[in-house]
Protein backbone atom coordinates (compact mmCIF):
# COMPACT_ATOMS: atom_id res chain seq x y z
CA UNK A 1 0.00 0.00 0.00
CA UNK A 2 2.85 2.40 0.85
CA UNK A 3 4.36 1.62 -2.56
CA UNK A 4 1.10 2.63 -4.21
CA UNK A 5 0.86 5.89 -2.23
CA UNK A 6 4.47 6.67 -3.06
CA UNK A 7 3.87 6.01 -6.76
CA UNK A 8 0.69 8.11 -6.89
CA UNK A 9 2.41 11.07 -5.24
CA UNK A 10 5.57 10.65 -7.31
CA UNK A 11 3.56 10.80 -10.54
CA UNK A 12 1.25 13.63 -9.47
CA UNK A 13 1.27 17.16 -10.80
CA UNK A 14 1.12 18.42 -7.22
CA UNK A 15 4.59 16.99 -6.69
CA UNK A 16 5.90 18.74 -9.77
CA UNK A 17 4.44 22.02 -8.48
CA UNK A 18 5.93 21.56 -5.02
CA UNK A 19 9.36 20.71 -6.45
CA UNK A 20 9.18 23.76 -8.69
CA UNK A 21 8.38 25.95 -5.66
CA UNK A 22 11.17 24.42 -3.54
CA UNK A 23 13.70 24.94 -6.32
CA UNK A 24 12.62 28.38 -7.54
CA UNK A 25 11.42 30.33 -4.50
CA UNK A 26 14.64 31.72 -2.98
CA UNK A 27 15.31 30.24 0.45
CA UNK A 28 12.05 28.31 0.64
CA UNK A 29 13.51 24.98 1.91
CA UNK A 30 15.36 26.47 4.92
CA UNK A 31 12.41 28.80 5.60
CA UNK A 32 9.98 25.86 5.76
CA UNK A 33 12.44 23.83 7.85
CA UNK A 34 12.88 26.75 10.25
CA UNK A 35 9.11 27.18 10.60
CA UNK A 36 8.88 23.44 11.30
CA UNK A 37 11.56 23.68 14.01
CA UNK A 38 9.90 26.72 15.61
CA UNK A 39 6.55 24.89 15.65
CA UNK A 40 8.27 21.93 17.36
CA UNK A 41 9.91 24.36 19.81
CA UNK A 42 6.49 25.81 20.70
CA UNK A 43 5.13 22.27 21.13
CA UNK A 44 7.97 21.38 23.49
CA UNK A 45 7.67 24.71 25.34
CA UNK A 46 3.95 24.23 25.90
CA UNK A 47 3.12 20.51 25.90
CA UNK A 48 6.58 19.13 26.72
CA UNK A 49 7.18 21.44 29.67
CA UNK A 50 3.66 20.79 30.96
CA UNK A 51 4.53 17.10 31.07
CA UNK A 52 7.78 17.96 32.87
CA UNK A 53 5.75 20.03 35.36
CA UNK A 54 3.47 17.06 36.01
CA UNK A 55 6.66 15.06 36.66
CA UNK A 56 7.86 17.85 39.01
CA UNK A 57 10.93 18.50 36.86
CA UNK A 58 10.22 22.09 35.72
CA UNK A 59 7.94 25.18 35.99
CA UNK A 60 7.31 24.59 39.70
CA UNK A 61 5.59 27.96 40.22
CA UNK A 62 2.58 27.06 38.07
CA UNK A 63 0.05 24.27 38.56
CA UNK A 64 -0.27 21.54 35.91
CA UNK A 65 -3.97 22.37 35.71
CA UNK A 66 -3.23 25.99 34.77
CA UNK A 67 -0.67 24.93 32.18
CA UNK A 68 -2.99 22.36 30.58
CA UNK A 69 -5.86 24.87 30.38
CA UNK A 70 -3.59 27.56 28.95
CA UNK A 71 -1.85 25.47 26.34
CA UNK A 72 -4.56 23.17 25.05
CA UNK A 73 -5.71 25.77 22.48
CA UNK A 74 -2.10 26.07 21.26
CA UNK A 75 -1.94 22.37 20.40
CA UNK A 76 -4.07 22.54 17.27
CA UNK A 77 -2.38 25.44 15.54
CA UNK A 78 1.19 24.41 16.36
CA UNK A 79 0.49 20.91 15.01
CA UNK A 80 -1.10 22.51 11.94
CA UNK A 81 1.95 24.70 11.31
CA UNK A 82 4.30 21.75 11.87
CA UNK A 83 2.28 19.63 9.43
CA UNK A 84 2.03 22.29 6.72
CA UNK A 85 5.73 23.17 6.95
CA UNK A 86 6.73 19.51 6.70
CA UNK A 87 4.31 18.23 4.08
CA UNK A 88 6.05 19.95 1.16
CA UNK A 89 9.15 17.77 1.67
CA UNK A 90 7.03 14.61 1.91
CA UNK A 91 5.28 15.45 -1.37
CA UNK A 92 8.57 16.36 -3.05
CA UNK A 93 10.32 13.14 -2.02
CA UNK A 94 7.62 10.57 -1.14
CA UNK A 95 9.94 7.54 -1.25
CA UNK A 96 12.20 9.16 1.35
CA UNK A 97 9.30 9.14 3.81
CA UNK A 98 6.77 6.46 2.86
CA UNK A 99 9.43 3.80 2.22
CA UNK A 100 11.64 4.84 5.13
CA UNK A 101 11.20 2.79 8.35
CA UNK A 102 12.49 5.71 10.47
CA UNK A 103 9.63 7.90 9.16
CA UNK A 104 7.32 5.12 10.38
CA UNK A 105 8.99 5.34 13.78
CA UNK A 106 8.41 9.10 13.80
CA UNK A 107 4.73 8.62 13.02
CA UNK A 108 4.43 5.92 15.68
CA UNK A 109 6.08 8.06 18.36
CA UNK A 110 3.93 11.02 17.32
CA UNK A 111 0.67 9.06 17.59
CA UNK A 112 1.57 7.85 21.09
CA UNK A 113 2.69 11.34 22.19
CA UNK A 114 -0.32 13.20 20.82
CA UNK A 115 -2.84 10.57 21.99
CA UNK A 116 -1.61 10.71 25.59
CA UNK A 117 -1.29 14.50 25.52
CA UNK A 118 -4.85 14.99 24.26
CA UNK A 119 -6.20 12.46 26.79
CA UNK A 120 -4.52 14.28 29.70
CA UNK A 121 -5.35 17.81 28.54
CA UNK A 122 -9.01 17.06 27.69
CA UNK A 123 -9.59 15.22 30.95
CA UNK A 124 -8.19 18.16 32.89
CA UNK A 125 -10.43 20.53 30.95
CA UNK A 126 -13.55 18.50 31.76
CA UNK A 127 -12.56 17.71 35.35
CA UNK A 128 -10.25 20.41 36.74
CA UNK A 129 -7.87 18.88 39.28
CA UNK A 130 -8.17 15.38 37.79
CA UNK A 131 -4.37 15.21 37.44
CA UNK A 132 -4.04 15.37 41.24
CA UNK A 133 -6.73 12.75 41.89
CA UNK A 134 -4.89 10.21 39.75
CA UNK A 135 -1.41 11.56 40.36
CA UNK A 136 0.72 8.51 39.65
CA UNK A 137 -1.28 7.41 36.62
CA UNK A 138 -1.04 10.96 35.27
CA UNK A 139 2.70 11.00 35.90
CA UNK A 140 3.10 7.64 34.21
CA UNK A 141 1.24 8.82 31.11
CA UNK A 142 3.20 12.08 31.13
CA UNK A 143 6.48 10.19 31.30
CA UNK A 144 5.51 7.97 28.35
CA UNK A 145 4.32 11.00 26.39
CA UNK A 146 7.54 12.91 27.15
CA UNK A 147 9.66 10.00 25.94
CA UNK A 148 7.48 9.71 22.84
CA UNK A 149 7.97 13.43 22.04
CA UNK A 150 11.73 12.91 22.39
CA UNK A 151 11.33 9.93 20.06
CA UNK A 152 9.54 12.15 17.51
CA UNK A 153 12.48 14.58 17.53
CA UNK A 154 15.12 11.85 17.29
CA UNK A 155 13.29 9.96 14.54
CA UNK A 156 12.75 13.25 12.69
CA UNK A 157 16.50 13.76 12.47
CA UNK A 158 17.32 10.10 11.74
CA UNK A 159 15.05 10.04 8.68
CA UNK A 160 18.02 11.50 6.84
CA UNK A 161 20.42 8.93 8.32
CA UNK A 162 18.41 5.77 7.78
CA UNK A 163 21.46 4.02 6.29
CA UNK A 164 23.12 3.92 9.71
CA UNK A 165 20.19 1.88 11.06
CA UNK A 166 19.17 -0.22 8.05
CA UNK A 167 22.48 -0.30 6.21
CA UNK A 168 22.17 -3.85 4.89
CA UNK A 169 18.73 -3.44 3.30
CA UNK B 1 43.37 30.02 12.25
CA UNK B 2 43.22 27.61 9.29
CA UNK B 3 45.93 25.48 10.89
CA UNK B 4 43.97 25.24 14.13
CA UNK B 5 40.79 24.22 12.32
CA UNK B 6 42.77 21.57 10.42
CA UNK B 7 44.26 20.21 13.64
CA UNK B 8 40.86 20.24 15.34
CA UNK B 9 39.21 18.46 12.42
CA UNK B 10 41.88 15.75 12.50
CA UNK B 11 41.47 14.84 16.17
CA UNK B 12 40.15 11.39 17.03
CA UNK B 13 36.96 12.85 18.52
CA UNK B 14 36.28 14.88 15.38
CA UNK B 15 36.77 11.78 13.27
CA UNK B 16 34.51 9.67 15.47
CA UNK B 17 31.71 12.24 15.32
CA UNK B 18 32.09 13.06 11.65
CA UNK B 19 32.42 9.57 10.26
CA UNK B 20 30.14 7.44 12.41
CA UNK B 21 26.58 7.22 13.73
CA UNK B 22 27.67 9.69 16.42
CA UNK B 23 26.98 12.61 14.07
CA UNK B 24 23.22 12.02 13.74
CA UNK B 25 23.07 11.10 17.43
CA UNK B 26 24.76 14.33 18.55
CA UNK B 27 22.70 16.28 16.02
CA UNK B 28 19.48 14.79 17.40
CA UNK B 29 20.51 15.78 20.92
CA UNK B 30 21.36 19.27 19.63
CA UNK B 31 17.90 19.66 18.08
CA UNK B 32 16.23 18.34 21.25
CA UNK B 33 18.01 20.84 23.49
CA UNK B 34 17.66 23.73 21.02
CA UNK B 35 13.87 23.30 20.67
CA UNK B 36 13.59 23.05 24.48
CA UNK B 37 15.73 26.17 24.90
CA UNK B 38 13.91 28.20 22.26
CA UNK B 39 10.48 26.93 23.31
CA UNK B 40 11.09 28.09 26.89
CA UNK B 41 12.52 31.45 25.78
CA UNK B 42 9.62 32.14 23.40
CA UNK B 43 7.06 31.59 26.16
CA UNK B 44 9.00 33.80 28.58
CA UNK B 45 9.35 36.54 25.93
CA UNK B 46 5.64 36.46 25.06
CA UNK B 47 4.78 36.85 28.75
CA UNK B 48 7.14 39.83 29.13
CA UNK B 49 5.57 41.37 26.02
CA UNK B 50 2.15 40.99 27.67
CA UNK B 51 0.85 38.55 25.03
CA UNK B 52 -0.06 35.64 27.33
CA UNK B 53 -0.47 34.33 30.90
CA UNK B 54 -1.21 37.80 32.28
CA UNK B 55 -2.80 36.17 35.34
CA UNK B 56 0.66 34.92 36.38
CA UNK B 57 3.14 37.17 38.25
CA UNK B 58 5.78 38.21 35.73
CA UNK B 59 8.91 37.46 37.77
CA UNK B 60 7.99 33.95 38.91
CA UNK B 61 6.58 33.03 35.49
CA UNK B 62 9.74 34.11 33.67
CA UNK B 63 11.95 32.45 36.29
CA UNK B 64 10.37 29.05 35.63
CA UNK B 65 11.04 29.19 31.90
CA UNK B 66 14.50 30.73 32.29
CA UNK B 67 15.49 27.77 34.51
CA UNK B 68 14.51 25.43 31.69
CA UNK B 69 16.34 27.58 29.14
CA UNK B 70 19.59 27.50 31.14
CA UNK B 71 19.25 23.77 31.69
CA UNK B 72 18.91 23.24 27.92
CA UNK B 73 21.50 25.88 26.95
CA UNK B 74 24.59 24.08 28.27
CA UNK B 75 24.00 20.73 26.49
CA UNK B 76 22.86 22.65 23.37
CA UNK B 77 26.25 24.40 23.28
CA UNK B 78 28.20 21.20 24.02
CA UNK B 79 26.41 19.24 21.28
CA UNK B 80 26.82 22.21 18.94
CA UNK B 81 30.57 22.15 19.60
CA UNK B 82 30.56 18.41 18.93
CA UNK B 83 28.99 19.01 15.52
CA UNK B 84 31.35 21.92 14.83
CA UNK B 85 34.57 19.96 15.40
CA UNK B 86 33.49 17.32 12.90
CA UNK B 87 34.10 19.87 10.11
CA UNK B 88 35.51 23.04 11.73
CA UNK B 89 36.98 24.72 8.64
CA UNK B 90 33.78 24.14 6.64
CA UNK B 91 31.60 25.64 9.36
CA UNK B 92 33.96 28.54 10.09
CA UNK B 93 33.85 29.54 6.41
CA UNK B 94 30.08 29.16 6.18
CA UNK B 95 28.42 32.61 6.15
CA UNK B 96 25.18 31.24 7.64
CA UNK B 97 27.15 29.71 10.51
CA UNK B 98 28.99 32.99 11.11
CA UNK B 99 25.65 34.86 11.21
CA UNK B 100 24.27 32.23 13.61
CA UNK B 101 27.19 32.73 16.01
CA UNK B 102 26.79 36.54 15.85
CA UNK B 103 23.06 36.17 16.61
CA UNK B 104 23.82 33.91 19.57
CA UNK B 105 26.31 36.45 20.95
CA UNK B 106 23.70 39.19 20.53
CA UNK B 107 21.13 36.98 22.28
CA UNK B 108 23.60 36.53 25.13
CA UNK B 109 24.19 40.28 25.46
CA UNK B 110 20.43 40.72 25.37
CA UNK B 111 20.06 38.47 28.42
CA UNK B 112 22.35 40.89 30.27
CA UNK B 113 20.11 43.79 29.08
CA UNK B 114 17.03 41.96 30.37
CA UNK B 115 18.45 41.30 33.83
CA UNK B 116 19.70 44.89 34.08
CA UNK B 117 16.28 46.30 33.14
CA UNK B 118 14.56 43.85 35.50
CA UNK B 119 16.79 45.02 38.34
CA UNK B 120 15.88 48.64 37.60
CA UNK B 121 12.21 47.65 37.14
CA UNK B 122 12.22 49.29 33.72
CA UNK B 123 9.32 47.47 32.06
CA UNK B 124 9.72 49.17 28.69
CA UNK B 125 13.35 48.07 28.52
CA UNK B 126 12.30 44.56 29.55
CA UNK B 127 9.78 44.49 26.71
CA UNK B 128 12.35 45.78 24.27
CA UNK B 129 14.72 43.03 25.41
CA UNK B 130 12.00 40.38 25.02
CA UNK B 131 11.24 41.61 21.49
CA UNK B 132 14.93 41.50 20.58
CA UNK B 133 15.19 38.05 22.11
CA UNK B 134 12.42 36.76 19.83
CA UNK B 135 14.16 38.27 16.79
CA UNK B 136 17.62 36.91 17.74
CA UNK B 137 16.51 33.37 18.55
CA UNK B 138 14.15 32.93 15.61
CA UNK B 139 16.84 34.32 13.28
CA UNK B 140 19.42 31.99 14.84
CA UNK B 141 17.19 29.00 14.06
CA UNK B 142 16.81 30.22 10.49
CA UNK B 143 20.57 30.74 10.13
CA UNK B 144 21.19 27.32 11.68
CA UNK B 145 18.99 25.64 9.10
CA UNK B 146 20.62 27.66 6.32
CA UNK B 147 24.06 26.29 7.30
CA UNK B 148 23.18 22.96 5.70
CA UNK B 149 22.08 24.62 2.46
CA UNK B 150 25.45 26.28 1.84
CA UNK B 151 28.27 24.06 0.72
CA UNK B 152 31.50 24.90 2.46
Amino acid sequence: MLDDITRVIAQSEVREGVIWLLMNVPGLPPILQSVHIVAVAVLIGTVGLTHLRILRLAIWDQSPSTLMHRYQPWLGWTLGVAFLSGIAFVIARPARYFLNPVAGWKLGFFLVAIFLTVILFRRERKHPGAWRETLWATRGLSLISTLAWVGVIFAGRWIAYVDYLYWDE
Amino acid sequence: MAGFWEWLGNTELAFQIGATWLFPFVESLHVLFVVTLVGAILLADLRVLGRMALDEPLASYVRGYVHVAWFAFVPAVLTGLGLFISRPAGYADNIAFQIKIILLVLAGLNVWLYYRSEKQQALIAQKLSAGLSLIFWLSAIFAGRWVGHISG
